[in-house]
């Protein structure tokens, strides 16, 4: 473009010059004839003409029209969309939430998905370790990564020949003294080829040398630049400077200094939010627990992950065992970079830290904006009624219909360009938005704005021109056609014309229809979630997981230990109560009266300590709260939640009723024998946080036993501050020694359930939102396009009347048709929405996906639509003086 | 060019038989536009006047359709000027216009019984 406008001034020039060599000449032939010069220079003048004109007439033949018209067109378009506000508002608005949600959420997936690795060779690094299978419960055989040993890993190192590099990373226990409190820091230990293979150099200081490996050397730490940049400030003078740490997380655990040698820049963050590493130093780590290792490498060139694999798997086989431990290694795993930075992602689509989840969301936002699109195409076709007499009265006077074409073209192309601009602007809050919510943060995934997604936000909005212009353009060159053939085209709407029309509003309702079955399917899904989401309050909640299974203690012990810790617990200042619990995912069996009708089920079974409900301020709907002697004798009691009342008693009193529940998993279609029969005592509100754990949303709860499965503790606090936390987790510090082998209480948090929950009300809530705007535009879209379909007809109805016709008639006609399209579209709908609920399938959990409600809601309210949009601008027909009707241009 | 005169309008018959002149002209060899015009006035006596307002656009259009080629040349006064010169596409034009235009002519004198020798000579 700029080339060509540069071209254009160029001959612009030459032209003049042309010119004025013409005149010259002209001028010295006269003075060559004797005249004087005044006069030749005034003849010449004359003879030559209007100079503006010649140089107009002439610039038409290069060829540069399209881009003169195109400024005109530019201009026309702007001066049109100024003057009606209202109109480029809502089309540019409705196009900049489609393009802002469609960039945003491609930028998620591009730096989650797409975009390589910040190293160089990313293709070619891959990370290694062992694999064992466990048992889980029923039988099932589940793949977990057991690290790989030191030895193991020398011997790979030593045998393999498919790497250039390779070294050993290993996560253990490290904590930093600050403030009279532990803070576990993830510092990797790293051998000396760990920042080469990753291409890191570093911000200053150095790197991990060879020497800094041996058994004696002095202990060194790199930071990474965001530990640096907090803790430091990017302070420069940190080189040399010493680093307190220590294994344990009591306080009275020896220190170890180590010397802060170097800063690595932000790109180098393996294997994800790290704050540093320490160099390893080779032999036995005394005194330290254990930690879990993984081998890093980068592939020789002309390596693949499969031969890597193969050499792997060799020299494997050829390792035999003297020490096999609780899990015996089975095979190898050898993943790429990538791979191993999003293994362990849920595949659970409701998350946005899932492949799924980000494909089904970048599925609906394409979608909406694909709505948004067609829309904007409809309200231009909308607003073009009155531009029809425009069109016949330019074909007429001998416009192409190219030339026509380009003018919407150029129309839809400014609406895209405002809605792209303000779309941009919506995708850079967004992703900054995203980039917040903690499941991504969590993964190390950061979407941004960069060169490739400002790329595909252009292209995107060059897609989004053309399809808006695409309706109204199809529409207009028909008009011009139809002009061709008859001098005034619109004293009936013709039968070609209304045909295509009346596809196009088919398509226009099966397309809104679709939309809104999926917002409808999603918002029912909120609205219960919402209705669900308050039978306990879980401000101001610690949890605090014991992360411990008392593997192989007596029972005694481990109750010594609860009973400790919760009165410590209950001690400390500003702690307002305390429950310990239990969860096992279990099998339940109701209702057991009836043997025909007994059912299995999943069921989350929790043994509490006393107070557990008003600890979680659960409200009990029915029956009675566990006693003390319930407490006492451990008797055979339960409360069960409202869900799980209602799903199996749902006519009937569930108080006094049994219920079997065999701990652990499995398929087994009858209770085993050693299961425990409880009887209902009490029924009480939804616990539903406890489907964030992940365990079986129905739920019982027990007084407490000795059965085994995850247990922590629910602490509520006030005020919710750091210091209550601090204190939480220095009782647990100090409680070491009981039974305890691993201290993963160090990860006492508020409340990670309800978090986790926001979350997703909250991206649900934005979806909903989202999809709720696009249901209006789509309604009003539809409005627009159906009552424009049938102000059309206006003159039609207007002979009509003239000739006699009742108005009765007449409407029943117009609506006939309308209803006619709204069934067909309706059909073309519905399909098209089991396609898509096909797609929302995995979001909805309790909703079915083809709810009645919502998808009859649906076609009901289209229909409405469709019909009060026929109706109106035809009963206004048939109310206006016939001759008044036949008038309307 | 060469169009059935039929679907022509009066406009687009002058430009057609001015081409024609502007090619036959470059027949001659390579001229400026000032040149053309002169040749054409002197060719015809003085009869036909150029008008600048249709050589220009007329020799940009042939130029466009490459019936025609233009160079910047330094003239005899040292003056730097266009020239134009004809394209082997432009030959070809040529003769078809030629053969079109004897058609065209011979039809206009026989309906107009003209007095010969007044335009055409």
């Amino acid at each position: 473009m700029r080339r060509a406008w540069w071209q254009f001034w160029r001959r612009e020039e030459e032209f003049a010059e042309e010119m004025a060599s013409h005149l010259a000449m002209a001028i010295q032939e006269r003075v060559a004839r004797g005249e004087s010069i005044e006069n030749a220079t005034a003849a010449a003048r004359r003879e030559f003409g209007n100079r503006e004109v010649v140089r107009a007439t002439t610039r038409d033949m290069w060829g540069w029209v399209w881009l003169e018209q195109i400024a005109l067109d530019f201009r026309y378009a702007v001066r049109k969309l100024r003057l009606a506000p209202g109109f480029t508002a809502v089309a540019a608005l409705s196009l900049a939430i489609g393009i802002g949600a469609t960039v945003t959420m491609y930028a998620v997936v591009d730096a989650a998905d797409i975009r390589a690795l910040p190293y160089p060779n990313a293709d070619r690094l891959v990370a290694m370790e062992e694999i064992g299978t466990a048992k889980v419960g029923g039988g099932a055989f589940r793949e977990f990564g057991s690290g790989v040993s030191a030895e193991t890993f020398a011997t790979w190192h030593r045998s393999t020949h498919a790497f250039d590099a390779m070294t050993l990373v290993t996560l253990r226990d490290v904590f930093l003294m600050q403030n009279e409190e532990n803070e576990r820091l993830s510092l990797p230990e790293v051998g000396a080829e760990f920042f080469s293979i990753l291409g890191g150099v570093p911000l200053i200081g150095r790197g991990i040398v060879p020497s800094d490996t041996n058994p004696d050397a002095p202990a060194v730490v790199v930071l990474s630049q965001r530990f640096w940049m907090e803790r430091f400030r990017g302070d420069r003078g940190v080189i040399g400077r010493p680093l307190q740490l220590t294994r344990t997380e009591e306080l009275t655990s020896p220190r170890e200094t180590y010397t802060i040698v170097g800063v690595m820049p932000e790109k180098i963050d393996y294997p994800g939010a790290a704050q540093g590493w320490i160099a390893a130093r080779s032999g036995p780590p005394a005194g330290r627990s254990d930690g879990i290792s993984h081998a890093l490498a980068r592939l020789r060139q002309g390596q693949t992950l499969e031969s890597a694999r193969a050499e792997l798997s060799a020299v494997e086989r050829g390792i035999t065992r003297a020490n096999t431990g609780p899990f015996r290694a089975t095979g190898i795993r050898v993943q790429s970079l990538r791979a191993r930075l999003r293994a362990g992602q849920p595949n659970d689509p409701v998350a946005m830290d899932s492949v799924k989840g980000r494909a089904v969301r970048l599925a609906v936002v394409f979608f909406v904006l694909l709505i948004a699109v067609i829309n904007v195409g409809n309200l231009l076709l909308a607003r073009s009624a009155y531009r029809d007499h425009e069109v016949a009265v330019r074909v007429a006077l001998g416009a192409s219909r190219w030339r026509l074409a380009q003018q919407i073209l150029v129309e839809g192309g400014c609406i895209a360009l405002l809605g792209g601009s303000i779309g941009v602007a919506v995708a850079w809050w967004g992703t900054k938005f995203t980039a917040s919510i903690g499941d991504l943060a969590r993964q190390g995934i950061v979407p941004s704005v960069d060169l490739r997604v400002a790329l595909f936000a252009v292209v995107l909005s060059i897609a989004v021109a053309l399809g808006i212009g695409f309706i109204p353009m199809l529409s207009l060159i028909r008009a011009a056609g139809d002009s061709h053939r008859s001098e005034s085209p619109r004293i009936t709407v013709g039968r070609t014309r209304a045909g295509v029309s009346g596809l196009l509003l088919v398509g226009q309702i099966g397309a809104a229809l679709t939309l809104l079955t999926g917002a409808g399917l999603l918002g029912r899904e909120l609205l219960r979630l919402d209705a669900r989401g308050y039978d306990y309050d879980p401000t101001n909640m610690i949890w605090v997981p014991n992360g411990q299974t008392f593997h192989g203690q007596s029972a005694d012990v481990r109750r010594e230990f609860r009973a400790e810790a919760l009165a410590r617990l209950k001690r400390i200042p500003g702690v307002v109560s305390v429950s310990d619990l239990e969860l096992c995912g279990c099998n339940g069996f109701f209702p057991l009266e009836d043997k025909t009708k007994i059912t299995r089920f999943l069921i989350s079974a929790i043994s509490v300590s006393p107070g557990f409900l008003t600890n979680l301020r659960i409200p009990l709907r029915r029956g009675r709260d566990f006693t003390e002697s319930d407490f006492a004798t451990s008797a055979p009691v339960a409360i069960i939640s409202s869900d799980a009342a209602g799903r199996f008693w749902p006519d009937e009193d569930p108080i006094g009723k049994q219920v079997v529940v065999t701990p652990g998993i499995s398929f087994r279609p009858d209770p085993k024998p050693d299961s425990a029969h409880l009887t209902v005592v009490g029924v009480m509100g939804n616990p539903n946080f406890l489907g964030a754990l992940g365990s079986p949303p129905l739920t019982l709860i027990r007084p407490m036993t000795a059965a085994i499965g995850m247990d922590g503790y629910m602490v509520r606090v006030t005020p919710d501050s750091a210091a209550t936390i601090a204190a939480v987790r220095r009782t647990f510090a100090t409680l070491r020694g009981a039974p305890l082998t691993r201290d993963t209480y160090g990860s006492a948090q508020k409340m990670v359930i309800d978090k986790q929950l926001a979350e997703q009300r909250l991206t649900t809530r934005a979806l909903l939102a989202f999809a709720a705007v696009a249901v209006l535009l789509a309604t009003l879209g539809l409005h627009g396009l159906v009552a424009y379909s049938v102000a059309q007809r206006t003159r039609e109805i207007g002979i009509r009347m003239a000739l006699g016709a009742e108005s009765r008639s007449v409407l029943l006609l117009v609506t006939r048709r309308g209803l006619g399209l709204a069934a067909a579209g309706i059909a073309l709908g519905l399909a098209g929405s089991l396609v898509l609920t096909g797609m929302l399938r995995a979001m909805l959990y309790g909703t079915s996906p083809t709810d009645p409600v919502v998808f009859a809601g649906s076609a009901m309210l289209l229909a409405t639509v469709v019909l009060v949009a026929s109706y109106l601008p035809a009963r206004r027909a048939t109310r206006v003086d016939p001759m008044i009707a036949l008038r309307v241009d | 060019m060469p169009k059935k005169p039929a679907h022509q309008n009066r406009i687009e018959m002058l430009q057609g038989t001015l081409d024609l002149l502007v090619l036959q002209t470059l027949r001659w060899g390579p001229q400026h536009g000032y040149g053309i015009a002169r040749m054409i006035q002197a060719n015809s006596q003085q009869a036909l006047q150029v008008e600048t307002g249709s050589l220009y656009p007329a020799l940009h259009r042939l130029e466009r359709k490459k019936f025609i080629a233009a160079d910047w040349e330094v003239s005899e006064n040292n003056q730097r000027v266009r020239v134009y010169r004809l394209t082997p596409a432009g030959k070809k034009q040529l003769a078809a216009e030629q053969s079109w235009f004897a058609k065209f002519s011979d039809a206009i004198a026989s309906m107009a019984k003209p007095p010969v020798g007044e335009s055409d000579r």
